[in-house]
């Protein structure tokens, strides 16, 4: 009798985890998913902090562009729509902390402006847009990030144009110094994304998550059963700001300096097509997405132009698709899964 | 008043080419139900084909023909062998493969052209007549031609021809379409051809204006999207009409405002005809079955 039931048991854990494997989100996988981003985050740290300032400062941007993808991941992969507007909240969030800054506020009171304007702004967008849908939605994101960074030259007095804003140097958090190639920055970056990733997966196996795969699965069923579905996707979009305005804050905070052709639309483009390849149910393939956006352009220049480097993510995206293999992420947790899954199997025979 | 003529007028012209750019996105949204974001490259891709051909000192026509015909020849073979196998995962990836496409494009030019504007022949800069104040050239008589020929064309072989019908059977109900022996691939592989043709012409009235960069024309992507969403998708007339709408409008925008609230503006435009009237300001809206 109980043989049965552990069977039917396992069983039952075993359908769990697949699906939990499918929906990025699941109980049975969490414990994975929590070791899975604490490892990815301390090789980027630690391969930062043991290499060339080059490479270190490419993998503090690694960090920005994790942020942005994980905002990314949170609209495609929760509601399963495009957003092509990530780099416009980037910018949002960088200029917001470059004045703060400017203003003389302190380094953690700038970035939570940062959080708390583009939350603002992305809620207010998000009420027209949510009623959009599939390639209307694409459309909407693409048009807004070509008309960000043009709205910020007209907002000249302020941003200070086309001519960029030279931000304050030697700030620190805790004493520790912050900019460009420095170790504190790296290592500020990741602990900000750390906690930005860990609270979204918080929030993926919370009841809001479970909404919100609900609406992403159907929204007329999730309707049916009585979920907001507006106001679901009106807060999956303002969190998918806010965690993109804090990536603008450490961006601002990296580079010391903001223009606006720092956030071309094709930067969001960017950014959508690497999240996808890595991975856009999944924490830390975010990582994975910011690393690879971060690091190739630069480290492959002596091959290929960083300019050229669209090739090399446009043939990887189309073998992704080709193959239909879905994220690098969800390949490598399978991966992972089935050797634990061997190895336990192993021990029960 | 010379400056609003100038405006309204200049706007006019330019939106024909925002027109005939959405013609472009429109005819792959009759029978496939989704929007390219690799027009734009392609048409790129073509126009560098033509200004080879120009440095070999050919005259203008071949020039503009090279052009299309390449741009009819890589949107077909990217149709046939990368977007359609593709669409049977769906839309969202179809859009995707696009983007893919697109990115490739551009970086290869990027690598064998380079990314300095170059300058390109134009049909012809002398001024044929004034309009107000606006000085009118040969280019823009031809654009306007070219635009009023191509959505004749457009507008009867999608009314009235079977080929016509049946695209937008394919879109409307691919299963009723499939039983009465419409072959849908091969009439969607063929809008693509039809579809990179026109982002080919488009392009011939871009690159003489604003340079031939891997990104000039992509640009103009925006203006195009922004024609097909408030002409509605569905409708040849609408792109016509909204085309030069948005020319018009983003002309004004620039004179009375500022140049840098084109692009906002140009997303609050397509917001509220999003939001007001979600199938455009010519579109069906479709059946609904729940």
């Amino acid at each position: 009798m109980s043989a049965t039931t552990s069977v039917v048991d396992r069983q039952l854990l075993r359908s769990r985890t697949n699906a939990g494997l499918e929906a990025g989100r699941g109980r049975a996988l969490l414990g994975m998913r929590v070791v899975l981003v604490l490892i990815a985050v301390v090789a980027a740290v630690s391969v930062g902090l043991g290499s060339t300032s080059g490479l270190r400062y490419a993998l503090a941007m690694g960090a920005v562009y994790a942020l942005a993808a994980l905002a990314n991941g949170v609209v495609m992969g929760g509601l399963g729509e495009i957003s092509l507007s990530t780099s416009a909240w980037l910018a949002v969030g960088a200029y917001v902390c470059g004045l703060a800054l400017e203003a003389g506020w302190a380094v953690g009171w700038a970035i939570l402006a940062s959080i708390v304007v583009t939350a603002i702004i992305g809620f207010v967008v998000a009420i027209p847009t949510v009623r959009l849908r599939g390639i209307f939605t694409a459309l909407a994101t693409f048009v807004l990030a070509w008309a960000v960074p043009q709205s910020i030259i007209y907002l000249e007095p302020i941003t200070g144009g086309s001519h960029g804003l030279s931000l304050p140097t030697g700030n620190t958090v805790l004493g520790l110094p912050l900019g460009g190639s420095s170790p504190g920055q790296l290592i500020f970056s990741y602990i900000c994304f750390t906690i930005a990733g860990l609270v979204t997966l918080a929030l993926a196996e919370s009841r809001i998550g479970r909404r919100v795969v609900w609406v992403g699965e159907s929204e007329s069923a999730a309707a049916v059963f009585g979920v907001k579905v507006t106001w679901v996707k009106v807060a999956v979009w303002t969190w998918s700001a806010a965690v993109a305005g804090l990536g603008g804050a450490l961006f601002a905070l990296t580079v010391g300096f903001l223009s606006p052709d720092q956030f071309p639309a094709t930067l969001g483009i960017n950014l959508f097509v690497v999240a996808v390849i890595a991975g856009s149910r999944s924490i830390w393939g975010a990582v994975l997405a910011g690393v690879l956006l971060a690091v190739v352009p630069t480290q492959l220049q002596s091959f290929i132009p960083s300019s050229a480097t669209g090739i090399i993510f446009g043939v990887i995206l189309l073998l992704a698709l080709l193959t239909g293999a879905g994220g690098l992420a969800k390949r490598v947790e399978w991966l992972i899964l089935a050797a634990w899954r061997a190895v336990r199997g192993g021990r029960h025979a | 008043m010379e400056i609003l003529q100038l405006a309204v007028f200049g706007g006019l012209i330019i939106g024909v080419v925002y027109a005939l750019a959405g013609a472009s996105m429109v005819v792959l949204y009759r029978t496939s139900g989704y929007v390219s974001f690799a027009q734009g490259d392609i048409a790129a891709a073509s126009l560098f084909v033509g200004l080879i051909l120009n440095n070999m000192g050919m005259p203008y026509l071949v020039v503009a023909a090279g052009t299309i015909l390449t741009g009819a020849i890589l949107g077909g073979l990217i149709g046939s062998f990368i977007v359609v196998p593709l669409e049977r995962l769906g839309a969202v990836t179809a859009v995707l493969a696009t983007i893919a496409v697109g990115m490739i494009i551009q970086g290869g030019e990027m690598l064998v052209f380079g990314a300095e504007p170059k300058a390109f022949p134009s049909a012809g800069d002398a001024t044929v007549f004034t309009l107000g104040a606006l000085d009118v050239s040969v280019a823009d008589v031809v654009s306007v031609v070219t635009c009023a020929l191509v959505f004749a064309i457009l507008g009867l072989a999608f009314g009235k021809t079977s080929t016509g019908i049946a695209m937008r059977a394919v879109n409307d109900s691919p299963d009723a379409a499939q039983i009465l022996g419409v072959r849908a691939a091969q009439l969607r592989r063929r809008s693509w051809v039809v579809s990179g043709a026109l982002a080919g012409v488009a392009g011939l009235f871009i690159a003489p204006t604003f340079g031939l960069t891997p990104f000039s024309v992509n640009a103009f992507l925006i203006f195009a999207f922004c024609a097909v969403v408030v002409g509605g998708f569905e409708s040849i007339v609408g792109a016509l009409v909204a085309g030069i709408g948005v020319g018009v409008i983003s002309n004004l925008v620039a004179v009375y405002f500022d140049v840098n609230l084109v692009n906002i503006s140009v997303y609050i435009i397509l917001l509220l005809v999003l939001l007001v009237r979600p199938h455009g300001l010519f579109g069906r809206r479709p059946l609904e079955r729940v």
